[in-house]
């Protein structure tokens, strides 16, 4: 198994550092920088995946970190234009409270797996990369409500399948491990 | 310190850009990943999530193609 300090981690963990300036940025009213800030965090977001398999580093710690990344970065995006006042508030509330719900369910998922891993949701990674682009909606102020509360409208849709899945539906079992781990955490999920 | 880093008007075109073209090709992607996924075992779990995932992708499409316009009719 790859080691957790790996390129694709330290690609995960550089992320982090646009939040300040992009906070800095809002708070000065900057809108083409936070949207150019936020491009950049999602570039890296596109780029820690593809340096996992180049370097063949993938982990299941690797692909915990990048969902709870995912969160945290856009998650951050989201609530700081919201009060900020650039989008409407209420879909932002049930966001961030489905976004919570669906953390607590996939810890949920790896108590019931026994195992580090992180429950791979093909509807949500469709979702995670639209919530990349609320944050630039909402720095662009480009039709906010529509793209808010669609968005918001889609994840109670989305977290409705995911906890069934999550929470009640059987776990399939891990595959034996190879020398990348990656048969490993194909199987998890 | 400059707010600007373009124009107001190249920065819009550029979202629209920018969202218009990921969410036609979000579209046409999935698309085709529903098409394969449409051709395996329905009855295994890990299939059905790859075509609700492609539907939401599809979906997710549409409402970028849609946003863009709504903004461009205003």
């Amino acid at each position: 198994m790859a080691s957790n300090l790996n390129p694709a981690n330290a690609i995960t963990a550089s992320r982090f550092l646009t939040l300040p300036p992009f906070l800095w940025a809002v708070d000065h009213g900057y809108q083409q920088y936070a949207t150019l800030l936020l491009f950049v965090c999602g570039i890296l977001d596109l780029f820690d995946g593809a340096a996992a398999r180049l370097f063949k580093c993938q982990t299941p710690f690797g692909e915990m970190f990048d969902a709870i990344a995912d969160a945290l970065c856009y998650g951050f995006a989201m609530v700081v234009v919201t009060a900020y006042g650039w989008v409407p508030w209420p879909p932002v509330v049930i966001i961030v409270v489905l976004g919570a719900v669906n953390m607590a369910l996939r810890a949920i998922y790896a108590k019931r797996a026994g195992r580090t891993t992180n429950y791979q949701s093909h509807a949500m990674e469709r979702l995670v990369a639209y919530a990349a682009y609320l944050g630039g909606f909402g720095t662009a102020r480009y039709e906010t409500e529509y793209f808010y509360w669609v968005f918001a409208a889609l994840m109670i849709v989305v977290m409705l399948h995911d906890t069934k899945r999550m929470a009640f539906d059987p776990i399939p079992s891990a595959a034996p491990r190879s020398a990348s781990g990656g048969a490993a955490l194909e199987a998890a999920s | 310190m400059n707010n600007e880093l373009v124009s107001h008007d190249t920065y819009w075109w550029f979202i629209s850009l920018l969202t218009g073209g990921v969410a036609t090709y979000w579209i046409g992607i999935d698309s085709y990943r529903l098409k394969k996924a449409l051709a395996g075992d329905r009855a295994d779990p890990a299939i059905r999530d790859r075509i609700f995932g492609s539907l939401v992708g599809i979906v997710v499409g549409f409402v970028g193609v849609a946003g863009v316009l709504l903004h461009h009719s205003r």
